[in-house]
This record gives C-alpha cells, structure tokens and sequence, in this order.
C-alpha cells in the first residue's frame, strides 16, 4: 500500500527535524566533553575573568536540562553567536562559505554519477568482455587509494611539474577541477558496482525471465525495462554519496587550499572557533537530511510503488 | 575508500544479509580455509610483513626518525641521485625517510586495528542489546546508529575535535565510536532473525534461562558476520585515520605517522617527489592488505560462496569477488 503524499511529506519532514536535532544534541554533548564548555565558548586564550563572564552570559550556570533547551532553540533560530576569528555571525559565516564548496561537489558528483553509470552498465551489458572488467577493476583500485594521496599526487604531476592547473587555492573553474576529481575518484566504484548489482538481481526477476522467454533481447531488457526499476536505490544511494562527499570535502578542501565549508570547518577547529564548527556541523547535517527527503520525493515520483518500498 | 558508511552500510550490510545463511563450520576449519585460498595466503604475507615491521621498526631503522640533519636536506632516493646513507631520500629537515615511515607506519596500523577491534565489541555489544530489547532500548540504539551513520564522520570528527582538541587518545576513540552503529545495525537484525529459529526455540522450550540461551546459541551465531565487518573495515579505519592526521586533526607533534608525514610532504611538492610517494605507498600496501584480508575473511566464512555455486541473487557476488581479484 502506497501511502498518501501528505503522510509521506509529514513523516519525513518529521525525519528531517529528528535529524537536526539529532544533530543539535551531538553538538551540546561534543561542546561539554572538554569539561568547560565557557573556556571553549570563550575562544582562545582568555582570562579567567573572561570566562567566568562567558558562563555568566551564556547561562552556563544552570542546569543541563535548562541548558540544553536553550541550545536547541538557538539552534532552531540559526543563532550560533559571532566567529571569534571574523566577529560576523558564525551561521552566515558557514552559508557563505557553501557556494565555492558547491562549485567542486557538483561536478564531482556528476562525475561520479556519469562515469559510475558508464562503468556499471558497461559490465552488466558486456559481462564476459574484458574491457568492462578492466574498467570496473581500475575503479576499484583506484578505491583502495587514501583519497587525499591521490589528490597531493596529482597535484605533484599536474600542477608542480607540468603546470597545467593551478595547485591551490580558489582561481576560477580550472581550480575546482583537481579537487573535483578527487571527491569524486574512490565513489565511482560503489556507483558502479551497486547499479551491476541491481540490474543483475532484476535480471533473475520473473518478469524478467518472462519478457526474456518472449524474445526480448537482453541489452534491450536492461536498458528499458530493468534501468527504470532500478532508478530508485540508485536515486537513495546518490544522497549516502552526497553526505560522504560533503563529509570528505573536510579533507579535500585544506588540501587544495580551496576556501570553503571544509576549510572553514578545518580552520574553525584548528583556531578553536567553536561558533563557526557549531554552524557549520549543523548546516552539514540539514544538507544531508534535504537531500535524503529530496531523494525520498524523488523516488517516489520516478516509481510510486518502487519508491515506497526502497525508502 | 571511502564510504564507510556507503560501503558498510549498503554493500557490506546487504552481502551479509543475503549470505550468510548458514554454518560457516567450526573456527578451525575456517582458517583452514583462509589460508588455503590465495587471497587468504596473500593477505597474511603481507600483514606478516607489516608487523615485524611494526614490531621491530626501531631496529630495523637505520637512522633516527626525528633527527634533523640540515646537511641533508631534500635527498633523492638512492639511483636517483641520492645516497645510500639514505636510501629513500630525506625530507624537508634532513630526516631519513625510510626510518620515518618504519616508525610512521606504527599508528597507522596499531590505532587502525585497535579501533576497529574495540569498535566492534561495541557495536556487537549494542547490536545484541538492540536485537534483543524490543521495547525502548533497542529502537534507541538503532535511531542513534541511524543518526551517526547519517552525518559525515569528517564533521563529526570536528565537532569533537573542536572541543577536545587533537591527539592520540582523541583519535582513537573518535575511530572507535565511528565503527559501531553498521555493527549494531547487522548484527540486531542477525540476533532477532537467529531468536525466531527453531534450536532457540527449543531451548528456550528445555528450560534454558534467557543470558544462557544469548550467550550459548545467539552470540555464537552472530560472530560470523562481525568477524566479516571487522576485517572489512581495518582499511576504512586506516584512511580516516590517516585523512585526520593529514589534515591535523590527528596526532600531535611530535608523534608521527603516515598521514602527519603527508602533510609535512605536501607543503614541499616543488621540492622532493620523495616524501610524497613513498608513505602514500606504504599506506595505500597497508590499506590493500587488510581489503584482501576482509575478502578472503568473508570468503572463508562463506564456503558456498567461494565454490560458485551461487545463482540468480548470489551472482552479484561472485562479480564482485572477481572484480577484487583482479583490482588487487
């Protein structure tokens, strides 16, 4: 039974918020592991004074429960009190940060899904050719690389010692290619091998077998009657893959040397700015559960049926 | 790499499911079978290599790792232009770089392996608590799984960083808490499928009392899918240890590893192609010996499996297996 749109939107709007909240609670339990959530509220190097004047001002004084009410409510406002580095709100901070970080997921991820698409229908298609095997087997080498090793070699060849792209630093699209094709490198092989998978599992369906018994041929089986089947767990698993890119660009990021979420989220923590990691940390987690909701919606408008059940 | 979350969770999770079924066979005969296979066979060569390594790197190292010699600054490797004093060049402060990586190599796998081990003691601790409890503490642990295993470790890494700074202990319990909820999430839905078959049922029907009944034929027949997680997972574990370090959210200085020893490299690229290839290589043999360990692990566990006698749904996995095969 498929259930109705506005159930569907309210369950997962409801999911959306579980997560931010979720997501909230993480950040008041990670600000008091230190043990003086003040002396962290209070930035680097402060006089006691100073930070007796922060658990004063921030009500660090009352109890947890009072305490932690507070906090999710701010952290519904987007009030996460000024960066200690920049004295600008740290929310728009973070928010003005996404758009350079966007310009390398994008196309990262448009690599992902192209070249992991190619690769996975190539051997579903042809799986006794050696070329879709070769392919995938590279894909999957290249897997097994700590990614940001790829990303220093390639900047060793590319931009040290050929000098074809710049090395660092965010100069116009011919800087957002390298780190591009770093996020996107050790996924192209889960894309792939998830859609051979799938298509391969359809494959032994009885409808399946049915249109095959009736002279369909089994390329045309796989690319119009199988492919749309199994649209919606590649649609899913495109939102695991945005939240694991979004979480790698931390790394991707200072390594290029490229302004954005990442390095502001790396810089926040390497200053102990710790308004800018709470806005950032939290603007993380409701991308993440946009995307999932989006992926939902998305689904279960390709395959109604389908949709419901893969979600 | 990657996707611990992604690989874990969907690939590994799913494999699980439709693969396990059945007795893997008493502990010895599974390691039989892991050495026999080839890939089992390489696999313990390799890791055999790295922990002498680790064991003995101090007196293999024919230098000190943190001396700084300025005289040496930059060396290329030996035939290619360097010494043999030092065989894989210097780096930026003169230190022998084949003795740093013998040393460098130490917390790279010792904090990889310690993590995931610990990791999945406690995702299996909690997944047998969540399989079991059906009331309020099971849907807890499976949300709280759900909700880790929704945000990005990197971000998480910084929540907790930011608040506690970096550094070893740090490091390790970050790595730790990462690994658990995949665990918690296989083995609850192992440990409520395993309670529905009949020999518990009849046990419970003999008088046996519910701890005697968990311990003696549940926990037994969910080890099989952690031990496939565990060894699936040392090599994620070994990435995002070394990805925190690079970035320097890892060790402190002056301790040293693999991924700190990267960051060092990366602001000298002009200088010395050195110091950035050979830890990658290091790193990239640990990471690949504890992948081939995870197959030919799961392989071993899964007899049928590996004979091929897979059809319709298994197939996936042959392909798979024979993908890896020939990736590594």
């Amino acid at each position: 039974m498929t259930a109705s749109w506005p159930r569907f939107l309210v369950s997962r709007a409801l999911q959306l918020a579980a997560l931010v909240v979720g997501a909230v609670s993480l950040l008041f339990i990670a600000l008091r592991l230190s043990g003086s959530p003040a002396a962290v509220l209070s930035g680097p190097n402060a006089s006691p004074e100073v930070i007796h004047a922060t658990t004063i001002r921030l009500g660090l004084d009352r109890s947890w429960g009072v305490q932690y009410l507070d906090f999710l409510r701010s952290g519904f406002r987007l009030d996460f009190g000024n960066s200690f580095a920049s004295g600008t709100p740290a929310f728009s901070d973070a928010i003005h940060s996404l758009p350079s970080t966007l310009r390398i997921m994008v196309p990262g991820l448009v690599l992902i899904v192209v070249l992991g698409v190619a690769v996975g229908l190539a051997a579903a298609l042809y799986p006794s050719r050696r070329w879709p095997r070769f392919l995938e087997a590279s894909a999957f080498g290249l897997q097994a690389l700590p990614f940001f090793w790829l990303g220093i070699v390639l900047v060793l060849l590319l931009a040290i010692d050929t000098q074809v792209l710049p090395a660092t630093g965010n100069s116009g699209f011919s800087s957002t290619i390298l780190p591009a094709i770093v996020l996107a490198t050790p996924q192209i092989a889960a894309v792939a091998r998830l859609l051979r998978g799938e298509l391969l599992d359809a494959l032994s369906e009885p409808y399946a077998v049915t249109a095959r018994s009736k002279g369909v041929s089994r390329r045309r089986l796989l690319l119009h009657h199988l492919a749309p089947n199994v649209l919606p767990t590649m649609i899913s698993f495109l939102a695991v893959i945005f939240a694991f890119t979004l979480g790698a660009v931390v790394v991707v990021e200072p390594l290029f040397n490229y302004q954005g979420l990442g390095s502001l989220l790396v810089n926040g923590v390497q200053e102990r700015d710790f308004p800018v990691v709470e806005a950032g940390v939290f603007l993380v987690a409701i991308l993440v559960g946009l995307t999932n909701v989006l992926a939902d919606v998305v689904s279960r408008l390709v395959a109604p049926e389908i949709g419901e059940r893969a979600a | 790499m990657t996707n611990l979350t992604v690989t874990l969770d969907h690939e590994a999770a799913a494999e699980l499911d439709s693969s396990l079924h059945g007795d893997p066979g008493p502990s010895s005969t599974v390691l039989r079978r892991l050495v026999a296979s080839g890939r089992g066979k390489l696999a313990i060569v390799l890791l055999a290599i790295l922990l002498i390594i680790v064991v003995f790197g101090p007196l293999l190292a024919p230098d000190d790792p943190t001396t700084q010699n300025l005289a040496v600054v930059s060396l290329p490797p030996w035939l290619f232009g360097g010494t043999t004093a030092h065989l894989l060049g210097t780096d930026q402060y003169g230190r022998d770089i084949l003795s740093r990586l013998l040393i460098g190599l130490r917390p790279s796998l010792l904090i990889g392996l310690g993590a995931s081990t610990v990791g999945a003691l406690i995702g299996l601790t909690f997944g047998i608590l969540a399989g079991t409890s059906r009331r309020v503490l099971g849907p807890l642990i499976l949300r709280l799984a759900e909700l880790e295993l929704a945000l990005p470790f990197y971000v998480v890494a910084i929540a907790v960083v930011a608040s506690i700074g970096p550094g070893l202990l740090q490091l390790f319990i970050l790595l730790t808490l990462w690994g658990w909820p995949t665990y918690a999430r296989t083995i609850a839905s192992q440990v409520s499928r395993v309670r529905t078959l009949d020999f518990v049922s009849a046990a419970r029907l003999a008088g046996s009392r519910p701890a005697q009944i968990m311990l003696r034929h549940v926990v037994p027949n969910v080890l099989a899918p952690t031990v496939v997680l565990w060894s699936g997972t040392i090599g994620y574990v070994i990435v995002a240890e070394s990805a925190l370090d690079f970035i320097g959210l890892g060790l402190k200085p002056p301790a040293f590893s693999l991924g700190t020893m990267l960051t060092d490299a990366e602001t000298q690229l002009g200088n010395s192609w050195a110091i950035v290839i050979f830890p990658g290589l290091l790193l990239a043999l640990l990471i690949i010996a504890f992948n081939v360990l995870g197959d030919a692990v799961r392989d071993a566990l899964n007899p049928e499996v590996s004979e091929g006698k897979r059809t319709g749904r298994r197939k996936r996995h042959s392909g798979g297996n024979a993908m890896k095969e020939n990736a590594t």
